[in-house]
């Protein structure tokens, strides 16, 4: 087999630059420059509970904040860009330096080795497969009114949450491009590791998590992919005898067809995993497999997508870079965090999950995290969800003249084996989403005037004899958002969701190695609710002023104590230069 | 172009049917013994009412729960306060799990008497109760030395300080750790830490040995010691005297004593065993070098001595002995 190098060389170069997520783009004929976000906000928060539970959390709240992201772009040469960036915050009354902060937000040199292969060292966002390393959205996030994104975007980008689904990570990795004269068109492959943590830490050892990717064209009708990841510890790097491992590999094929009217995809991951765990006193090693095979259909005329999927991820199925969570339901919110009369740690709520960094988790976690069943039972960790199998199905559709768009899914799924019984529990989901766009819609109607409803339902039942085994868990979403243009680049925003969840569930509880040791029962009624309205100015595309009404109510028919309330106005300044 | 292909699917296939599943019961505790109500589906009930302990019978018990508990059973000799206890995590209780062969979890062991079963399920607060007939006493496999049952053996050398309150007798006051008698040693000796002694020299036995193996990695040395409540400065010491040369008798300065010494035991009957070849020569209670050939041979042990002793300005001092004897394998399992 010869391979062209000309060919191979502009492959190489287009790959560089239009691969590799989450990349600024590189300004081509500078030698340096600057970039820069900025933002300030204000918050006024106030809190209130039913008289005579709480008389000590204080009812009102203050604080805000003003941040720059100073960005350092250089290109010495044409085949070497670095990026430094440092973040300059402020928090509001933390006058001469009181308050201020300086870090180091992001630092990578990336360039160009002999024209071939692209490399990578520092701060990089990575992604792989929903099966190998893969940042699944937190929950809820299938619907998110703009009068909520103005906020929640703002922690998106604390947190290094890019919009396809990178982990930010630290370490190295190269890619490079081949062409082919026969058999096959092209192969992309990519190679990285990262470090996951250092010895340095707790006397733990060095942890690193390292693989490859590559990317195989047959032709325009088929393709293959297989990825390899692993987290493993190095011995003898710290003072412990402690070892982890969690090897991945994964493959697949895509078989795509196309008519006039139709294009037919045929796409599926199937791969196996280990995990091993060692410690002086125990071990434990666990494998297991998983499939997902999808079926996608485009009609072109009509302009309708629908795909069809069946898969099955085993229960010992651990994949550390595809099941970590994004929330961390265990920390309480920086605002009113403990509240009530003995001072308890308040949950999180959709509130605090629109506005708070912290609330957020950047690294890559050995165990299940914990979840919120009320929040989301199905997949608690994306697709990758051990212990379930089951069938989905997503169809979008938009007319031509994009006045309206529907999106539609629908789950159903299982165990494949019980926990705590035999007996399996079962899940089914439904959600959709439908958008109206005003201006398009009313010839008349010049400006932007979009209306978006959005419902989400999802049920857990098990049956079985025994009826402490016996449970029944029913989630729901309902969302309304609407984003006008009522003058001159000033919009109308306004944001509702509701959600609601009751029954029962039994949550698990882990050991050490994540092995199921015995379950809590989780008994729920809930609701929340948040509302904002707002009005935004935009100075242009990248700067914009937001001043927005916010009111989270928290009800349960569980505890006097979680009916709580929530009122907030923001103030938002934010800017891309 | 279709070779590379099927190369590659073959792989992929591979992938799949290489992919092994450690995981196939359910995961986790039962969540209806976890969480389920907790009843009685069987009552609690005693295979036999009595049993003989001389022929090493046994009994079990059984009892059916709505769930799966951790229960204990606990069978107490009514005379002796001899205890057996046997525990589980079951939603049962049958002979694969609560089979009593007459033994006894701690000493004293259980001896011709009715005992009470008790079998409680504490998580639940439940507890009933029955009771089984024990007759006889339990026999064990091993080389006895004494027992103290059948008297004075005339064979023994006994040796007792004119101090005060001397009681060097057999007796039967409370309890024994096994069968009726014991042996109690106590006395106030103001002037000397040796209150009193026993020997047992192998040519008070009929063979006029021990019979015991050759073999010390293998043979255990047991007895049965109970010290009254109040008394803090007991010391009791065995000693080991090996006939090395074999010519009937023991000399002090070429063949080997070995010894084993006891302070602060627990107050009560508790069993001491000790590895044959565990025993080490002591001087002024330290360990030393043997005055013989270094070799523990059982085989050729030519006397035990225990020795009563205590800090002669430390008052009265007492212990009861009783069950010497020495077993294979392991320590003694009353």
């Amino acid at each position: 087999m010869r391979i062209k190098m000309k060919q191979c060389c502009l492959l190489l170069i287009a790959f560089a630059f239009f691969s590799a997520p989450a990349f600024s783009q590189i300004k081509i004929g500078k030698k340096s420059w600057m970039s820069a976000y900025a933002r300030s906000i204000q918050y006024a928060d106030s809190y209130s509970l039913e008289e005579g539970l709480d008389s000590l959390t204080t009812a009102k709240e203050y604080s805000g904040h003003t941040l720059m992201d100073l960005s350092a772009n250089m290109q010495p040469n044409e085949n070497i860009y670095i990026n430094a960036t440092i973040r300059i915050r402020n928090d509001h009354g933390g006058f001469w330096g009181s308050g201020a902060s300086f870090d180091i937000r992001n630092l990578f040199i990336r360039g160009i080795i002999a024209d071939a292969i692209q490399y990578q060292i520092g701060d990089i966002d990575y992604k792989l497969t929903p099966y190998t390393l893969f940042n699944t959205e937190e929950e809820y996030s299938l619907f998110s009114s703009n009068a909520f994104a103005a906020q929640r975007d703002m922690v998106y980008h604390d947190r290094f949450y890019s919009v396809d689904n990178t982990w930010r990570q630290q370490g190295a990795t190269a890619s490079f491009g081949l062409s082919f004269k026969k058999i096959f068109k092209e192969l992309n492959s990519e190679v990285f590791m990262f470090r996951l943590s250092s010895a340095a830490n707790n006397g733990a050892l060095e942890r690193l998590y390292g693989g490859f990717h590559s990317h195989l064209v047959q032709s325009k009708f088929l393709d293959f992919h297989i990825n390899y990841v692993n987290a493993f510890d190095l011995r003898d790097t710290g003072p412990n005898d402690n070892y982890f491992k969690n090897p991945v590999l994964t493959g697949g094929f895509g078989l795509h067809y196309g008519t006039e009217n139709w294009q037919f995809g045929l796409s599926n991951e199937i791969g196996r995993s280990l995990i091993q765990y060692q410690t002086p006193a125990d071990s434990l090693e666990l494998r297991d497999y998983f499939y997902d095979v999808k079926l996608e259909a485009v009609h072109q005329a009509s302009n309708l997508e629908f795909s069809l999927g069946y898969k099955e991820v085993g229960p010992g199925f651990r994949s550390i870079g595809a099941q970590s969570k994004r929330l961390l339901f265990e920390r309480s919110p920086l605002a009113f965090g403990r509240y009530g009369n003995d001072q308890v740690n308040r949950p999180s709520g959709l509130f605090d999950q629109m506005r708070d960094a912290s609330l957020y988790n950047t690294r890559l976690s050995t165990d299940l995290m914990s979840y919120r069943p009320s929040y989301g039972n199905m997949e608690p960790y994306g697709a990758a969800t051990p212990n379930r199998k089951g069938f989905y199905l997503d169809a979008h559709w938009e007319n031509k003249k994009e006045q309206l768009a529907i999106n539609v899914g629908a789950k159903m799924a299982s165990e494949v084996i019980g926990q705590g019984t035999a007996s399996l529990k079962n899940f089914t989901s439904f959600s959709g989403n439908v958008t109206l766009r005003a201006a398009e819609l009313i010839p008349a109607r010049k400006k932007k005037a979009n209306l978006t409803l959005h419902y989400w339902r999802e049920n857990t039942t098990r049956d079985d004899d025994s009826e402490f085994v016996v449970l029944d868990l029913a989630n729901q979403s309902i969302g309304i958002d609407l984003d006008v243009e009522i003058w001159k680049q000033f919009d109308f925003l306004a944001g509702f969701q509701t959600i609601s969840s009751s029954g029962n569930e039994f949550v698990r509880r882990n050991d050490a190695f994540g092995q199921i040791v015995s379950f809590d029962p989780y008994l729920v009624d809930m609701s929340e609710s948040l509302l904002a309205v707002g009005l935004r100015y935009r100075f242009n595309e990248r700067n914009s002023l937001d001043f927005h009404f916010n009111r989270f109510k928290y009800t349960s028919e569980l505890s006097d104590l979680d009916n709580y309330q929530l009122n907030n106005w923001t103030l938002l300044f934010s800017m891309k230069i | 172009m279709k070779k590379a292909i099927q190369y590659f699917l073959c792989f992929l296939l591979l992938v799949f049917f290489a992919c092994d599943r450690d995981i196939e019961e359910p995961e986790g505790p039962s969540i209806a013994d976890l969480f389920g109500e907790f009843s009685v589906l069987a009552d609690f009930e005693v295979e036999k009412d009595a049993i003989s302990l001389e022929n090493n019978e046994s009994t079990s018990f059984s009892a059916q729960f709505s769930k799966t508990v951790d229960w204990e059973l606990e069978i107490l000799g009514k005379t002796t306060g001899a205890q057996k206890i046997i525990t589980g995590t079951s939603s049962f209780l049958d002979a694969s799990n609560a089979t009593w062969n007459g033994s006894a979890t701690t000493i004293p062991i259980f001896n011709n008497e009715t005992c009470y079963t008790r079998l409680r399920v504490n998580s639940e607060d439940y507890e009933i109760l029955d009771s089984v007939k024990a007759t006889g006493a339990r026999t064990h496999e091993g080389f006895l030395v004494a027992d103290f049952e059948n008297g004075f053996n005339d064979g023994w050398n006994g040796f007792a300080q004119s101090g005060a309150d001397m009681t060097f007798i057999i007796t039967d006051e409370i309890p024994a750790g096994q069968g009726n008698n014991y042996y109690d040693m106590g006395g106030a000796v103001d002037w000397d830490y040796l209150i009193g002694l026993i020997d047992f020299p192998a040519t008070a036995f009929e063979t006029g040995s021990f019979g015991l193996p050759e073999n010390p990695d293998n043979l255990f040395f047991n007895v049965f010691l109970y010290k009254p409540a109040g008394i803090t400065n007991e010391i009791v010491l065995f000693q080991f005297r090996e006939d090395e040369n074999q010519d009937g008798s023991f000399t002090s300065s070429d063949e080997d004593l070995y010894a084993y010494e006891l302070t602060n035991l627990e107050v009560g009957w508790q069993q001491i065993s000790v590895k044959y070849s565990d025993l080490v020569t002591l001087v002024n209670g330290q360990p030393s070098t043997p005055a013989g050939n270094g070799i523990h041979d059982p085989s050729k042990l030519h006397q035990i001595s225990v020795l009563m002793l205590a800090d002669p300005e430390s008052g009265y001092s007492q212990v009861l002995m009783d069950y010497m004897i020495f077993t294979e394998n392991n320590a003694l399992q009353p």
